[in-house]
């Protein structure tokens, strides 16, 4: 717990500066994600009103209007949430870019201050490793764990959710095919986290 | 690929055993999509007695595909971490083989990095390759066909939505390439400072080079950073743009369905389905890109790899049976030029040394001993000329024979991490306590292990930071001396030592290595001033070879050098 706690820390002293970048992709994210599953939703509609339209061609009427207003909104959102899921990977990343390159230099800064003691009692490698891996993993951590991740658990809930409220047992059937994916989502999050805690102390001191 | 192919020698099994598991993953993936569709039919016609039967196969096959995704993902872990162990040993092995000349030519910390990052890319891709080279084609293929049996009438919608993620996938594939080469290579540097400011971190500290360094540091590191948000830019763009494409593939044939369902009312049903087969292609082609794209970034790191095994070493050793070569050193109008440069170090330089002499070598900063020296135990060849050892040139005799017949003590000692038992060893494998002890008595080296407590097996830290100068470069010169060479070359290897102790080391050797050709550099004449012969060099020329009162009666340099020292010395005395 203490781990985690100088881990937000440390994050947070980095990432503060970007609070705005943040703030706003995360509503770019709910957003994005609202457009998904709503999406769904207008296809199942824009699905029925085919069979109507079907339907109504049986009985002699030749009405499309209905279809395509649905078929066009559910273009519309498609697009949205298109654009919505650019804009917070192209916030991130550049968040992501300048939060590591500013660690890397502070770290390379801070090595210069460290009394001549501490280079004898690390090892070379295991500074040198922070260079390259250590910073690498935060990289790839950001990059993956706050867009996709965010973004996902957000998504898994609302989806859950929707299948819930049109039919209770269509939703447990679904769900019995989640296994899978729930396990790798319960693994990619174990693996980020402890990345992220386990990485961090040793830089921040 | 080679590399892969030599990497992979062991794991074949394993990997038969991911390949099958990946398979068993997309038959169960493909079968799912069909079954949930009967169980919702089921549901609709409100059939409760095969709900339960066809949501049992339901789970089973979800079971099944999940043992077999962890089956897969275990294996192609297990194969992607060995041959990447694989590797690393063999670059490893290769590197030690290098020359000096390689390692310059590569950069030290450069290898470091291939040795670490490039490495750990090729074990991602080994991962990669294993997890997605069959499913995916598989997973393609099915839902491929399976939708074009739906609803035929809209194959054009399929064959526009693999067209256009293919040019997306491509064009993006080759803007990247360039890029992750770029990144590569400045990950490189970004090592390389910081490895040098550790190296150097006492000088950096004395000369107060902090914010300079730091400065440096931070272009390199923008550099990357500029390049990381461009190829990120670019990632950000894509998987949005590829769920884009795919949506509107869906819209496009839902709305087309429009025009079929006239003639065709049946495809009110099916375009659930073909949607669903759209999607699978979609993810298919997606893991296919981003497989393509980490591919190559890998491909640019195996290439960076192969540059290391495809790299000759700059000196090669004949295979010649081992011989004892005794300490007679001959160069025979020897010119040098070191890699990369245009001038010569070392010009025509031709003498003759019996075994057992001791030879001094002076001359200024920068003159060339030590350059000369090196050339002894065949650290570089001569440019020109021939260099002997023993009557054979060096260029004639294996490895061993050189190494067992000359030991180079270097002008900065350096000590491996570990015991100083360790370190000792490395001038003689197998020596023993009593090797050990006499090697350290005449090093004068016992005096301060005799204080540690595990004596020879007392550690020796990083950077060798638990032993001062001067006890660093006796230790140096017990490794030297322990394996009783036929040639021994101190390069200013007594520099840090007392001058009793100096005098003390210099006595031990006459008297105890009195078989061995011993050469002492230094730019100090009183260093070399009992030497039997002293070779007198400036500006990589050989300008005297004598006794000390020869030169001194006849050579206008050493006299000159002589002066000044003398100068220096007499007023170091007062
Ligand atoms: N690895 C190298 N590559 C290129 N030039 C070198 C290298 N090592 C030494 N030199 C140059 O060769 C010359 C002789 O150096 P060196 O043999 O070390 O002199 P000394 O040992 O007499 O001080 C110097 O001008 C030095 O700059
Ligand atoms: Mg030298």
């Amino acid at each position: 717990m203490q781990d985690f706690k100088t881990a937000v820390k440390f994050f947070y002293h980095y990432l503060k500066p970007y609070k705005l970048f943040f703030f706003l992709s995360v509503i770019l994210v709910i957003f994005a994600t609202a457009m998904q599953v709503i999406a769904p939703l207008y296809m199942g509609k824009a699905i029925s009103e085919l069979a109507n339209y079907a339907i109504e061609l049986n009985k002699g009427v030749n009405d499309k209007s209905k279809f395509v207003h649905v078929v066009t909104l559910l273009g519309i959102f498609f697009f949205l949430s298109t654009c919505a899921t650019f804009s917070y990977n192209w916030l991130l990343n550049r968040v992501t870019g300048y939060a590591t390159n500013k660690m890397r230099i502070s770290l390379f800064a801070k090595l210069q201050t460290l009394p001549i003691r501490f280079f004898d009692t690390h090892s070379d490698g295991d500074i040198l490793s922070r260079f390259t891996s250590d910073i690498d993993n935060i990289t790839n951590a950001m990059n993956e764990a706050m867009g996709s991740i965010m973004a996902n658990i957000i998504l898994f809930f609302a989806i859950i959710f929707m299948m819930f409220k049109e039919s209770v047992p269509m939703a447990l059937v679904t769900m019995s095919t989640v296994p899978i994916s729930l396990l790798l989502i319960t693994y990619f999050i174990k693996k980020h986290v402890t990345m992220l805690i386990y990485n961090k102390p040793k830089l921040a001191n | 690929m080679t590399i892969l192919k030599n990497a992979s020698k062991k794991f074949h099994v394993s990997i038969i055993f991911a390949v099958l598991a990946a398979a068993l993953m997309v038959l169960a993936t493909l079968w799912q999509p069909k079954l949930l569709q009967s169980i919702i039919n089921a549901i609709m016609k409100q059939e409760s007695n095969k709900i339960m039967g066809i949501g049992f196969w339901l789970i089973t096959i979800a079971v099944i595909g999940l043992i077999a995704g962890v089956i897969n993902t275990i294996m192609s872990a297990k194969v992607a971490q060995g041959m990447a162990a694989e590797i690393r040993e063999a670059a490893f092995r290769k590197i030690q083989t290098f020359s000096f000349g390689n390692i310059e030519q590569f950069s030290s910390g450069n290898l470091v990095v291939r040795l670490t990052n490039d490495i750990n890319q090729i074990q991602n891709l080994i991962m990669i390759l294993l997890q997605s080279l069959v499913r995916i084609p598989l997973l393609f293929i099915g839902s491929f066909i399976l939708a074009m049996v739906t609803i035929p009438q809209l194959w054009w919608v399929i064959i526009l939505l693999v067209i256009i993620i293919g040019c997306i996938t491509f064009f993006s594939f080759g803007v990247m390439g360039k890029h992750f080469k770029k990144i590569q290579r400045l990950i490189d540097k970004v090592n390389e400072l910081a490895k040098e400011n550790l190296m150097g971190i006492r000088v950096v500290k004395s000369f107060v080079q902090e914010k300079r360094q730091t400065q440096g540091f931070a272009n390199t590191s923008d550099q990357l950073m500029h390049e990381n948000i461009l190829v990120g830019n670019v990632f950000s763009m894509l998987m949005p743009l590829f769920m884009l494409v795919a949506n509107m593939a869906i819209v496009v044939s839902i709305y087309f369905a429009g025009d079929l369902v006239r003639a065709n009312p049946y495809v009110v049903g099916a375009i659930t389905s073909f949607t669903n087969y759209l999607m699978q292609i979609m993810m298919a082609l997606i893991i296919g890109g981003m497989m393509s794209m980490m591919a190559s970034r890998a491909v640019v790191s195996l290439g960076r790899i192969k540059e290391i095994m495809d790299t000759n070493p700059m000196l090669k050793y004949p295979d010649k049976p081992i011989q004892k070569l005794d300490g007679a050193v001959e160069f025979d109008n020897v010119s040098f030029v070191y890699p990369d440069e245009t001038k010569p170090t070392l010009k025509n330089i031709s003498f003759q040394v019996n075994p057992g002499e001791r030879i001094g070598i002076v001359g200024a900063t920068g003159s060339g001993k030590t350059t000369l020296a090196q050339l002894i135990p065949r650290i570089f060849d001569a440019t020109k000329g021939i260099v002997k050892v023993g009557g054979v040139n060096v260029q004639d005799v294996n490895e061993t024979s050189l190494r067992n017949a000359v030991a180079y003590v270097l002008q900065r000692p350096i000590l491996f991490s570990g015991t100083i038992a360790d370190n000792l060893r490395q001038g003689k494998r197998d020596a023993n306590e009593t090797e050990m002890k006499r090697a350290s008595d005449i090093a004068q080296a016992s005096e301060f292990i005799d204080t540690r407590e595990q004596g020879f097996a007392a550690p020796v830290e990083e950077r060798s930071s638990n032993f001062s100068g001067g006890q660093k470069q006796r230790l140096s010169i017990t490794r030297g001396v322990i394996g009783n060479p036929s040639v021994l070359i101190l390069d200013d290897s007594t520099s840090a030592l007392d001058a009793k102790s100096e005098k003390l080391v210099k006595e031990a050797l006459d008297k105890k290595m009195n078989h061995t050709t011993t050469f002492i550099i230094s730019e100090k004449i009183s260093s070399v001033i009992n030497a039997d012969r002293i070779l007198v060099l400036d500006k990589g020329k050989l300008v005297g070879f004598g006794t000390h009162q020869e030169l001194l009666a006849n050579n206008s340099i050493y006299q000159e050098i002589y002066q000044t020292q003398k100068g220096k010395q007499e007023k170091g005395d007062q």
